[in-house]
């Protein structure tokens, strides 16, 4: 069995056309929202709160706190709106605003941490990895998924920060190297090496779950 | 096909995106929105009351009026006076003196004789544009050479008051502070 995913070009193009088309709309949003139209930016939360949510709960995993700073992400993306030059896409610009937002909330209660979850939705290839778990496992359903939940959690709370953050950004949001290299603010390279590290710490912490 | 080739292998990866599954229900994002818009309000109000303070025309006003007014205070006090000639002032004894200045009567030495510094042919570049120097005194006949120096302020040319001070030749000399000063307990 071949390791290397099969790449689809007509896929990969449609992708990078959409992202285009994505960031052109964004863009006369913001230079609606940049001449006084604060309705506009309500489209902008509208499409953008969910995906900087989970990047911020991810990172915090607390729902209260991923809440509170999605908000304030947003204000302050709101607030300096006039100094997006869109040099970059507003989604990387945002999400920057967002990652830096949980990560100095996350320096400042370095000592008070605790987590607050959200429940899983149980859909399409999750209900499937949890029949495997809970067969392997001989557990019940339920509450394997909150056990793997739970350590799921505590084990992205072991990463550092920034390896974190790639993880996150990587494996839950989808994004590409280089979308989280501006993001970040190091080169593709750092992000790769980080990656590979934080995932093999989280293989050590989450073995009883993988084969 | 076996039942167990069907099972997905687990990785980490796919334990990963377990957790994008972890999202809130629909009901949040309503308390999401009201919060939020409560928050916005509040951002632009504050950023408006900021603006008007920082760019408002008051502050303008303010902004530009203060380093123009310390520019005219500054020309004003770095501009030699042109004052009138002060007028002469002759004090013969101490105690003239003395009912015209702080200084206790016993802390000024009988024997000065204030003379008009006009009189004296003083260098009155010596002056400066905040103390004119009104007289110097020097009796080399006493048993100690005193040499008075009389200050007023240029703003007011009449008799010296506190601003006035003595010193002897002898103690600034030897010793940088003065037995008058000593006396009246100053400090220069």
């Amino acid at each position: 069995m071949s390791l290397t995913k099969p790449v689809d070009t007509s896929v990969a193009f449609d992708a990078s056309e959409e992202k285009a088309t994505v960031a052109s709309t964004d863009q006369v949003l913001v230079e609606r929202v940049q001449s006084g139209d604060v309705a506009a930016f309500d489209v902008l939360v509208r499409k953008y709160r969910e995906r900087l949510y989970g990047i911020i709960y991810n990172l915090t995993s607390n729902r209260e706190d991923a809440a509170d700073l999605t908000q304030e992400a947003f204000i302050k993306a709101f607030s300096s709106i006039n100094r997006f030059r869109g040099n970059s896409a507003f989604f990387t610009w945002l999400y920057r605003i967002g990652v830096n937002t949980a990560l100095s909330h996350l320096k400042r209660n370095r000592f008070r941490r605790f987590f607050s979850l959200e429940h899983i939705q149980e859909e399409g290839s999750n209900a499937q990895v949890l029949e495997t778990l809970a067969a392997k496992h001989k557990s019940e359903k339920g509450a394997l998924l909150s056990e793997l939940q739970e350590k799921l959690n505590e084990a992205m709370q072991k990463l550092s920060s920034k390896h974190r953050t790639v993880v996150v950004l990587f494996e839950i949001e989808g994004l590409s190297h280089q979308e989280i290299a501006d993001i970040v603010g190091c080169s593709v390279g750092t992000v790769r090496s980080r990656l590979h590290y934080a995932k093999q710490q989280l293989q050590a912490d989450l073995k009883q779950f993988i084969d | 096909m076996s039942g167990k080739q069907d099972r997905q292998k687990v990785t980490v990866e796919t334990l990963l995106h377990l957790k994008k599954n972890e999202r809130p229900k629909a009901e949040f994002w309503d308390s999401f929105e009201r919060d939020f818009d409560r928050r916005r309000l509040h951002a632009l109000v504050e950023r408006r009351s900021w603006r008007d303070i920082i760019i408002g025309p008051a502050f303008k006003a303010f902004a530009l009026g203060v380093p123009a007014l310390a520019l005219v205070a500054l020309a004003f006090v770095w501009t030699p006076v042109e004052s009138p000639a002060p007028r002469p002032l002759v004090l013969d004894k101490g105690n003239d003196l003395a009912e015209n200045s702080s200084i206790p009567t016993n802390e000024i030495i009988a024997q000065a004789e204030v003379v008009s510094a006009m009189d004296m042919n003083l260098d009155t570049s010596r002056a400066s544009n905040q103390f004119v120097l009104d007289a110097i005194q020097d009796k080399p006949d006493s048993r100690a050479r005193f040499r008075k120096v009389l200050y007023t302020p240029a703003i007011r040319l009449t008799i010296p008051s506190g601003a006035s001070y003595v010193r002897d030749n002898l103690s600034s000399s030897k010793y940088k502070v003065t037995t008058a000063d000593v006396k009246l307990g100053r400090n220069f």
